[in-house]
This record gives structure tokens, sequence and C-alpha cells, in this order.
């Protein structure tokens, strides 16, 4: 396998040309500290890699965000401490909470409510009713911000026309689990603890919808934080929300727990840890994956560098890696095991933990014998890999391929901090259309081949609601004609630039095209600007009838911002994807003494 | 333009306000990325690019016309026909950037050009091209006197001089400070200080934006995927 995109677009610079310095990306592979020569080879090409069922497969990994953003606050021994907390025994108020880390506080800031009666879409964003309003804030903050988030929610703006306090990171809003947060309160004040099984059905007690940072409601833009920021790398400030809506949610069961009876108790630390944030995603994430193609390329060539260079190392039978994968596959077995009969839970589960147990079985197989399916390897891993290939579940193999990244976290910390990155599309007039038109073929051959003419190739639109913005997907034929379509028809937009450069001489500057075409310049931008970015775009046509959203919320939600359990909701025409963030991780006192990174795949309490 | 304190919007709320009132302005799709990023270095370097789309969001939102700049003694000179400065800036950068990339050098002079002062956004822009530039609006005289006589004019128009040349070690927008990261030193200053608007100039480009949006109903509802009870899922599909 080798990677061709680098090698191909290169030469096809003529004598003469320059590449504009936006254009220019550096070797992801080199400044991660590894042998281009090596790794590069065995990584997977664009055209397996960005296949939708193949990204909707792919779980979180040590290089997801919620994964490095839980090193890196262990590494540094962060400190989380309740400062106010001014809840009443009905369950509404208000607390403050200090995050302590090197060198920066930040402050997590929670408005409580307490409804009676709710409307019946809780998990979406449209709910004017929130259990949970919250704020992380750059520096140190007292109570006295929980009046200024009070008064802004009271002015009654629309979602996105609020006005975070100043210094917002992120505001947040979560709603409690209708199935197990009441049950959790009700257990605990009985002086039990809550039934670990019971809790499966969910995993959380506080599902979170919307966690939005970087400008929305007047937030600070992440790169205004300084470069030495502890959550300045992508979707860091996010994750540190979800994690601290996890707290929230246990404070919040205990206190109405010690509220409600004399004889309550607090929730186990086992438990504690084994509770996550649930999280539901729809098609926002669908519009995220094709407005951001520079950030999801390099997420995923960061992720398929790890994953080919721990295919390119040699380890011995007794290795201690051997080992550590062979638990790390147990671990992952049950826990799939374990979703059963919880949220979303399927027969993909059992399959995947059965599928599982296979690949610890060739594992143990090389660290016994030292052959992987009889045959000696010279390379291990690629020899695992290429072995669970012929003989497990798209699904299987790419858990695999992330415990196989898991390995090397020292290698992911390097990998995710090459992760800021420019998201700047410009044109470079000086390219000729000829080089133009190489890209085009070279980069989106894919979105060539769609038949765009087909009668379902624009079936649906895309669209946002007024109320909440909320993404939307819709009929074609139900348009209305003066509606603004607000996806980017990419195959079609590949296909019509390229009709017009057959008709150009190859030696006219993309300058001279763009004064005869000018409605082209923002596709040549992203063509021009994606060269050397080889995972940029998931190659489907959004607005097809064949289309699955669920693939590309899937990668985003799971792989890339690192939910776990991550199911396709029923009944949701395949656009909607819950999941779990945080589930295993360890409790602030635990972060704060600096305990293992090993907290993945927890065991039901 | 109201007396009231200015009020603070961020980059990414003004881009996407100004990227939907383009659209609902008729721009086609693959033209508004770059107009907006013209209309956000007016408003950041001169307080004016959102009160001018406010004012016409039509013009600029129309494809430029523009032909080949003619060469005049090694200057560039191109007809603008009285066109807004920041709906055809995107092009004359493009021009500017070509000859810089081939000669070293270059100087374009726009001929009736609407707001000429405005084009100061192409400076920002041309060094993550690898290019140092400046941009001032001049006198008809003087531009007569570079490019010859315009071949008309419409009423108040102007010319403007753009000058560009290479800045070998330019930043890339890849490199690891704001400045690249953003795209120009001056969206850069927006990112660190955010945008100070007229609150009313504000208030109304959020309305028009809002245009773009879809208002509630019961078919709206489906489409999000989440399906109440008795609703057929296959027919939806």
């Amino acid at each position: 396998m080798i990677v061709r995109p680098q090698a191909a677009v290169s030469s096809a610079v003529g004598e003469g040309e320059r590449s504009m310095p936006f254009a220019r990306a550096y070797d992801v592979v080199a400044a991660a500290g590894l042998d281009p020569e090596i790794v590069r080879p065995v990584m997977r090409p664009d055209e397996v890699v960005m296949d939708p069922a193949v990204l909707g497969a792919m779980p979180n990994c040590a290089v997801s965000f919620s994964r490095a953003l839980m090193r890196r606050m262990i590494a540094e021994r962060w400190q989380l401490t309740r400062t106010h907390w001014g809840v009443s025994a009905a369950g509404a108020g208000g607390a403050v909470y200090r995050i302590q880390a090197p060198d920066h506080v930040m402050t997590w800031a929670v408005l409580v409510n307490s409804f009676d009666t709710y409307s019946f879409d809780r998990e979406r964003a449209i709910e004017a009713n929130w259990d949970i309003v919250a704020v992380l804030l750059a520096g140190d903050r007292d109570e006295s911000v929980l009046g200024e988030l009070r008064d802004e929610l009271a002015a009654g703006r629309r979602r996105y026309h609020r006005r975070a306090p100043d210094d917002t990171i992120i505001l947040a809003h979560a709603n409690r689990s209708d199935r197990v947060f009441q049950y959790t309160v009700d257990s605990l004040a009985a002086g039990l603890q809550p039934e670990a099984r019971q809790i499966t059905q969910a995993g959380y007690l506080l599902r979170n919808v919307g966690l939005e940072g970087n400008g929305f409601y007047r937030s600070r833009a992440f790169l205004s934080l300084g470069p030495d920021h502890p959550i300045r790398l992508p979707y860091h400030g996010e994750m540190l929300a979800a994690y601290m809506l996890r707290e929230v949610s246990i404070d919040l069961a205990e206190h109405l727990a010690a509220a409600a009876s004399p004889d309550a108790v607090a929730m186990d630390p086992a438990l504690r840890r084994y509770l996550g944030v649930g999280n539901s995603s729809g098609l926002g994430l669908v519009f995220y994956a094709l407005q951001h193609p520079r950030l999801l390329s390099r997420w995923l060539e960061v992720r398929e560098v790890a994953l080919a260079a721990s295919k390119c190392s040699q380890p011995r039978p007794d290795s201690p890696e051997v080992e550590r994968l062979s638990a790390l596959l147990r671990a992952r077995s049950r826990y799939a095991r374990d979703d059963v009969g919880g949220d979303g839970a399927s027969s993909d589960d059992v399959a995947l933990a059965d599928e599982l147990r296979v690949a610890d079985e060739l594992v143990g197989e090389f660290a016994t014998c030292g052959t992987i399916a009889g045959v000696r390897p010279e390379y291990a891993w690629r020899a695992l890999c290429d072995t669970l290939a012929e003989r497990v579940g798209r699904r299987t193999l790419e858990a695999v391929h992330g415990l196989l990244i898991d390995l090397d976290t020292q290698l992911a910390d390097r990998l995710v901090r090459l992760t800021v990155v420019s998201e700047v599309e410009d044109v470079d007039p000086t390219m000729t259309c000829g080089r133009l038109e190489d890209l085009v073929h070279s980069g989106f051959e894919w979105a060539l081949r769609i038949d765009m003419d087909a009668p379902d190739a624009r079936r649906y639109w895309y669209y946002r609601s007024i109320d909440v913005e909320e993404p939307r997907r819709g009929l074609r034929a139900d348009k209305p004609p003066d509606a603004v379509e607000l996806l980017i028809d990419l195959p079609g937009e590949v296909q019509a630039l390229a009709a017009d450069l057959r008709h150009r001489p190859r030696d006219e500057r993309v300058a001279d095209l763009l004064l005869a075409h000018p409605h082209h310049r923002g596709i040549v931008a992203r063509v021009q600007s994606l060269e050397n970015w080889p995972y940029h775009t998931p190659r489907a046509n959004v607005h097809g009838r064949d289309f699955r959203p669920a693939d590309v919320i899937h990668v985003v939600k799971g792989a890339f911002f690192g939910a776990d359990r991550c199911h396709v909701v029923e009944r949701s025409l395949g656009r909607w994807v819950r999941g779990l963030f945080h589930s295993g991780a360890p409790t602030p006192g635990e972060i704060a003494a600096g305990t293992t990174d090993d907290w993945m795949y927890p065991c039901l309490p | 333009v109201s007396t009231a304190q200015p009020e603070r919007a961020t980059l990414r709320t003004c881009r996407l306000a100004i990227e939907r009132a383009l659209l609902l302005g008729g721009a086609v799709r693959g033209r508004v990325r770059a107009v907006t990023e013209m209309i956000l270095h007016a408003e950041v370097q001169s307080g004016e690019g959102i009160a001018w789309l406010l004012d016409d969001p039509e013009r600029l939102a129309a494809s430029p016309r523009l032909t080949a700049p003619r060469d005049t003694d090694g200057t560039l000179v191109v007809d603008c026909g009285g066109q807004p400065s920041l709906a055809v800036a995107p092009e004359l950068a493009d021009m500017v950037t070509a000859r810089a990339a081939r000669d070293g050098r270059a100087v374009l002079v726009a001929r009736d050009v609407e707001r000429p002062e405005l084009l100061a956004g192409i400076t920002a822009i041309t060094p993550r091209r690898g290019f140092a530039s400046v941009a001032t609006s001049i006198s008809s005289a003087l531009a007569d006197a570079l490019g010859g006589p315009p071949t008309a004019r419409a009423p108040h128009a102007g010319d403007a001089l753009v000058v560009a040349a290479l800045a070998p070690g330019a930043p890339g927008a890849g490199d690891e400070d704001v400045a690249s990261l953003a795209g120009s030193p001056v969206i850069a200053l927006a990112v660190r200080n955010d945008l100070w608007l007229d609150p009313e100039s504000w208030e109304r480009l959020q309305t028009i934006a809002d245009g773009a949006l879809m208002p509630e109903s019961e078919r709206s509802q489906l489409d999000t995927g989440v399906l109440p009870p008795g609703v057929d899922e296959n027919t939806l599909l």
C-alpha cells in the first residue's frame, strides 16, 4: 500500500511553477519524529480510508481528542475544585468549579434548573427548558458569573444570538437522563448504590446537547487563547466541558439524595468512573465534515500515521506490548458485550465482542508460538491486520486498528499536537489550468465518477431551521424555490470545473480561468488548498439517495471527538448517533494524583 | 449609523452572517467565501464593509464582469466599469499575484472602481501568496498618467493603485502563528479582539442573514430524522 497524493502531485508541478505559501503542507510523519520512508508505504490510501463505510466503523483511539485531553490532564495533574455550591434541595441554583492546569486557570460555571415537565425531544437543540446551562471560562471567576449567565438567559434571545459572559470558551447545555437520573438519586437516598446494569441502560446521568464555542455566543476564538494554553488544541475545550458535565451530574445526584434523606450515601467511586456523559449528534456533523476538510484530513492522517507506525513495529513474542494488546482486546471485547441490553444495543455488539476474541487468539498464538495464523511474521501487527481483514467484519478490524494505536500514547501525544491547522482556502492564480486539471483528477477522481445526472443524485437538500439553526435534510422536491441550500454540492462543483477545464488551454493561468468563470473560485480554492491533504473528504454524494449520514456523523463523533458506545438511533433515518464521552475516565482526585492513563473500556462495577 | 456604543461580535458569527447575506443577495456559492473575506477586511480596517453590504447586498453579491488587464509599459490596467471594489478585489488580487510571480513585482491600476480605498484588503491577502503589497486610491490625473484615460466613468467611482512585490519567506497559512492560521494579519486582529460594530447595523445584518434559514413546520421537523410515533420511516427516505 503506497500513499499516492504527495508524490504524484509533486511530480506534476511544471517548470517555472511555484506553490503558494498557503498551500504548502509539512510532512506529518517526519514532524512526529518518524521515518517517512518506512511509515508512508504502510499507510492506507485515501480511497480506502475515506470510504464512508470505513469511516463509520472507526472507534475512538489514543489520538481522539477526548483521550488526548485526558492524558494531558493526568500527566499534568490538573486540579478540579468545586468552589461554590448553591443548589437547592429541589435541584435549582448554581455551582462554580475551578480548573487549575499548569500556568492557566479556568472556571466552570453551571446553572441548574429543575423542571417538572419536558417536551418530547430532549435530545435535540430545540429544547427551551434546560436542566443545565454551563460555561467554561478562561481565568479565575467567582459565583458572580452565574448572575451574568442567568440574566442573559432571562433576556430570551434566540439560541445563537445569546451572549455568553466575557472570556467564555465553551457554552454547554444538558438534560438529565429520563431513565436513570432519578433512579440514581432514589438509590443513593435509600443508602444503596444504583445497580450498574440499570445505569448501563443509559450510561450517563446527564446528556449533553451541544458543546459550542470558538466564536459562537460571543465566546473566545480558540486561536486567541495563545499557543501554550492547555485547551488550545482542537476540541480540547469541548471535551473538558464534557468531563465537567460528568462531575456536575454526579455532584447533583449526590446533593439531591442527601437533601432527600439523612441516610443517603455517596456514589461508589467505581460507578462514578464508569459513568460518562451522553451525547446525541445529528446532521450538524455532516455539515462539519464538509466545511472542515483540512482539519478532518489532518486528524485522519495523524490516525493513519499512528496505525502505520504500529504496523511497522517489530515486537517480539515476549514484548510487553504483546501482552498489553491482548489485555486491551479482552477489555474491549468485554466492554462491547456489556453494551448488550443497553442504549441502542444490537447484535453488532455481540459480533464485535466475539470477533475481538478471534483477534486475541491470534495475539495469543504470537505470544506463545511466535506465529500469526501459522506464519512467522516480520511485522507482527501488520500480519495480524492482514489476517483479520479476511476473518472479521469492518467494525472489528477498525477496533483492532484503534487498539494498535493505543499501544503508543507518546507517539499519539506528538501527533495530536500537529492538529492545529489553517483552514484558509485560497486561490493560486499562477497555477496553470493543466496542473489544476491534474489536481482535480488526482484528488477528486471519486467525485468525477459519480453520476450527478442520475434521478436521485440530488434527492436531498440541506438547510437549517430558523429557531435554533438545527441542521436538516429535506427532499429537494419539497424545497421552496427561494430557499437557500447551505451545504456544498461538491461532486457537482468538481464536475462543472472539470468540464470547463477541458476547454481551456493547459498553459493558461488560473487567474484567467477565473476571469472567465468567476463562479468556480470556491471550488478552485478548495482543490488547490487540499493538495497534499490526502484524507479531506468522505467519498460520498451527500445529496444523493444512497448517502447514509450516520457514517460521517460516527467518524466525527466517535473517532475524532472520541465518544464511546456510538449507536445509530433507531427510527432516525440514519441521521442521529448516540454515544458516551469519558466513560471510565478517572475522577478529579485521581487526575490530581496523576493516576495511570489505563482507564478505557471499564468493567461494569 | 447610530451613535450607540459599538457592540462586540465575533469573527465567526460575522463571517456566517455575511456569507448568508451574500447568498440571499444572489451570490453564487463559489464567490461567497472570497467576497466575505474582502468585506471582513474592509470592516476591520475601516469599519465600512458591513455598512456597504447592508446598503446594497445584491451589488456586492454580483459576479464581477472584468476582462484581462491590458499592459501599458509594464503597468497592468483594468477597467472595472464602476463595479464595487469589494466585489472585484479577488480578481484584482489574482492579477497582481500572477504578474508579480512572473516578474517579481507588479503594478496595477484599477480604473473606475467604486470605493477604491477599500481595496486595501488586498494587501492583507497577498502575504500568504508570498508577496508584499500596497493598495491606495489615487487621483484621476495620476491614473491617466499611469494607464491612460478610462473608457467610461461611473458616478462616484475612482481609481486605485496596487503594487506588489515578491516577499521571500512570507508566512504561509500553515505556519503556527495566528496571522498565518487565520489567513491574514487583519483577520488575526479580529481573532484576538473580535469586531466592534454599530449595534443597529449588526442587528440588521443578523436579521437579513436569518432569511437563509427555514421557518419551522411539521414537515421540517421530520427532516431532522426525529420521527414521532406513527410516521413511516420508509416513506421519508
